[in-house]
């Protein structure tokens, strides 16, 4: 019944479902994620641009909603968006939203517009917050830093996925003396944004940040079980290391 | 606090250090890279009757290294004579489609029989695991508007599994990682033309030999033309890398010692 | 309803892909292919409804006479200009190679060169040997630059090696353990998007 050759990555697939389940179903088990000073950076954030009256400006980077890995890295930083844009909504501020995706653009949107009726504030919603740049990818880095240039908002956040923007976008945001969060997984271009940000969320930390921000039990739940199997990762990977080390690829013809 | 150095000199002397070489080349040396020699002599294998697929999935902004790759593959693949079958999953790929055609049709090669277009396929991840499981059904028609089932080329070209090998010219989504996780279950020879910058991540791929070899940036086209005994644009610009690279060390070393003088000053005070 | 019909449609269809990706079952693979189909026609509307917000912000940029606005119908112009070449004349016409030869390959890649300049003011500014470990990572970023430039062979035979070694052996092995943290979040991420768990995209939790 299993297509032959994909019975282990079955089996490592299920085991992470039902562990993610049974961490669920334990949910009023309250997990706790260690601090992390970019999340916390955000609500500084908006809390500077709220005494400064500046705006605040969110980009999701140039993933894609429905492309592989950068879907998700992209869905990460929707989830920040939710919560900033609650925060933007309460205290009044202004938001823009640089997008360049087209799918992305429709995702957050609707986000952005459920997160402003959510905080009590739908007459501070317009269409005109959520900003469709360009799929090009230095169309889309010109426009941003164009908007940090005219508007000086003095909160950057830029969580996502990113390519070779990124220098463009974090140097151009670090130029105008805003806050810069910045937060992507994608190795290339992590170095340039931890050299030129203020803050940074490296890695995984962007996958927890809704989870960390809602302090949602459940989703709690589910970043423990990705450390579980972090911790199998680890295992298996000491484990083959030392077996082909001794000349038996028995696990390695099981991964493959 | 006075600034020790203003950037708009580095910015002169990088913009120097680019413009000089191109007016009066160096003539430095070039040193053959390991992957690259993988990329040529594994093409430099192929047959009039092998059948390719290859996808330039890049856009204009990255003509300067991916395009002087391109040309050095045109020249090449031009004198194996292979056959072709392009396909993109960025909008502006086409044009890159349309510069390989008009180069191998300058070579000999023959629409339709040899070379086929299949245009754009928009959907990135999802469209290439379309594509790569029946070609014919994700692209009914080619670009000029025929039926993929009546050109010639693609008559015993179903899946991804039929073409000989397969090469990417990557510079966004889909990238290196997207076509890895997709070709997978194919097993098909695959080779990475990325740029600078993405080489770093590719690099991983071909080490765990999930891609056959890589073509990196304008050092890896002018190592192709090396390898071509065909000098070209690659080759020259390579001068003004060198340069620009010089500046951008100096750059760094120029900013540690400014950061060493205030912290000393900063100390003493 | 509101919220259930979309986080059930949502789930239903990562199933059929997934279950797919497993199950040597022919109808489910068929219903699979034809979603994926399905996924990039949406793509396409997407790129419809983005591009009309971006023509309403720069029409209202311009009935607005913002400072911008110049700028603004210079878009609009070529925006409509390469649409109905490409459309009515097709990806070959003279009018499409015009805006595609003539605007858009020089624009983008010069602004690709300007990622030089950017870089450079990046380098002066935060590549600072400030504690052990950035000392360590500037020393490998000069060996790197110095292997991957001509002159690096110059001063010293064995950068290029280096260079390699490098980006062969520590970044390759810090690269693959991002990778597999990475590709172990994008899995749980992907459970709790299909189980409904993370519902961002349909606004607040509660």
């Amino acid at each position: 019944m299993i297509i032959k050759g994909r019975e282990f990555s079955f089996l490592v697939f299920a085991l992470l479902v039902v562990m993610t389940i049974y961490l669920m179903r334990r949910g009023k088990q309250s997990w706790s994620v260690r601090k992390i000073a970019g999340l916390d950076a955000i609500e500084e954030s908006i809390g500077r641009a709220t005494e400064m009256g500046r705006p605040v400006f969110f980009t999701p980077g140039g993933g894609d909603v429905v492309s592989g890995a950068s879907a998700v890295d992209t869905m990460a930083a929707v989830e920040v968006l939710s919560y900033v844009a609650s925060m933007t909504a309460k205290y009044k501020l202004k938001l823009t939203v640089g997008i360049r995706q087209a799918n992305t653009y429709a995702v957050a949107d609707q986000t952005v517009k459920e997160a402003y009726v959510a905080a009590g504030q739908p007459d501070l919603y317009s269409p005109d917050i959520v900003q469709f740049y360009s799929p090009e990818q230095f169309a889309y880095a010109a426009s941003c830093v164009g908007y940090f240039q005219r508007e000086r908002p003095s909160a950057i956040l830029m969580l996502g996925w990113f390519q070779a923007e990124a220098v463009m976008l974090a140097e151009g945001a670090a130029q105008t003396g805003a806050i810069t969060v910045g937060g992507m997984v994608k190795f290339n271009q992590l170095a340039m944004m931890v050299a030129c940000c203020d803050y940074i969320l490296i890695g995984e930390e962007l996958y927890v940040a809704g989870a960390y921000l809602s302090q949602n039990k459940i989703k709690l739940a589910c970043i423990r079980s990705q450390d579980f199997g972090k911790l199998a990762a680890i295992v298996a990977i000491i484990v083959g290391t030392l077996m082909v080390s001794a000349g038996n690829k028995a696990l390695v013809k099981l991964f493959s | 606090m006075k600034k020790a150095l203003d950037i708009r000199w580095l910015y002169i002397l990088l913009f120097l250090s680019i413009i000089v070489p191109m007016a009066r080349p160096l003539g430095l040396p070039l040193k053959m890279g390991t992957w690259t020699k993988v990329v040529w002599d594994t093409l430099d294998k192929l047959t009039p009757n092998d059948v390719l697929l290859i996808c330039p999935d890049f856009n204009p902004s990255i003509e300067s290294e991916l395009g002087p790759q391109r040309d050095a593959l045109i020249y090449h693949l031009g004198q194996k004579g292979v056959k072709a079958i392009f396909v993109t999953f960025v909008p502006q790929g086409t044009q890159q489609t349309k510069k390989f055609i008009t180069g191998l049709e300058a070579a000999g090669r023959k629409y339709g029989t040899d070379l086929v277009d299949l245009g754009f396929l928009a959907g990135e991840e999802t469209a290439l695991a379309a594509f790569f499981g029946d070609m014919k059904k994700a692209c009914p028609k080619d670009a000029r508007g025929t039926a993929t089932a009546d050109i010639p080329l693609l008559k015993n070209i179903n899946t991804a599994r039929d073409v000989k090998l397969l090469i990417h010219f990557a510079q966004s989504l889909p990238g290196t990682a997207e076509y890895v996780r997709q070709l997978g279950p194919y097993g098909i020879t695959f080779v990475e033309c990325v740029s600078t910058g993405a080489m770093a991540t590719s690099v991983t791929y071909v080490q765990s030999k999930q891609a056959l070899g890589l073509i990196a940036g304008l050092q890896g086209a002018a190592e192709y033309e090396m390898l071509n005994k065909h000098l070209a644009y690659a080759t020259t610009a390579m001068d003004s890398q060198s340069l620009a690279y010089t500046v951008f060390i100096g750059a760094v070393i120029a900013g540690n010692v400014i950061y060493y003088i205030e912290r000393k000053r900063a100390r003493t005070k | 309803m509101r919220r259930e019909v979309p986080v059930f449609l949502g789930s239903a269809a990562g199933v059929v892909i997934l279950a797919a990706y497993f199950i040597n079952y022919k109808p489910l693979a068929t219903l699979s292919a034809e979603l994926m189909n399905w996924g990039i026609i949406m793509s396409a509307f997407a790129l419809c409804l983005a591009s009309v917000n971006l023509v309403r912000k720069h029409v209202n940029q311009i009935a607005r006479k913002e400072p911008v606005a110049p700028f603004s119908l210079a878009l609009l112009i070529v925006f409509f200009g390469i649409t109905l070449a490409g459309l009515f004349q097709g990806q070959n016409s003279a009018g499409f190679t015009f805006f595609y030869k003539g605007i858009l390959e020089p624009v983008s890649a010069s602004f690709y060169g300007m990622l030089g300049f950017y870089l450079l003011s990046a380098a002066f500014r935060t590549f600072r040997a400030r504690s052990y470990e950035a000392t360590l990572l500037l020393l490998s970023a000069l060996a790197v630059m110095l292997g991957r430039a001509t002159i690096g062979s110059l001063i010293w035979e064995g950068f290029p090696g280096l260079a390699e070694w490098f980006l062969g052996t520590p970044n390759a092995a810090a690269d693959r353990g991002v990778l597999i943290g990475a590709s172990l979040g994008l899995l749980s991420s992907g459970v709790r998007l299909m189980l409904g768990i993370d519902r961002a995209y349909l606004g607040s939790e509660e």
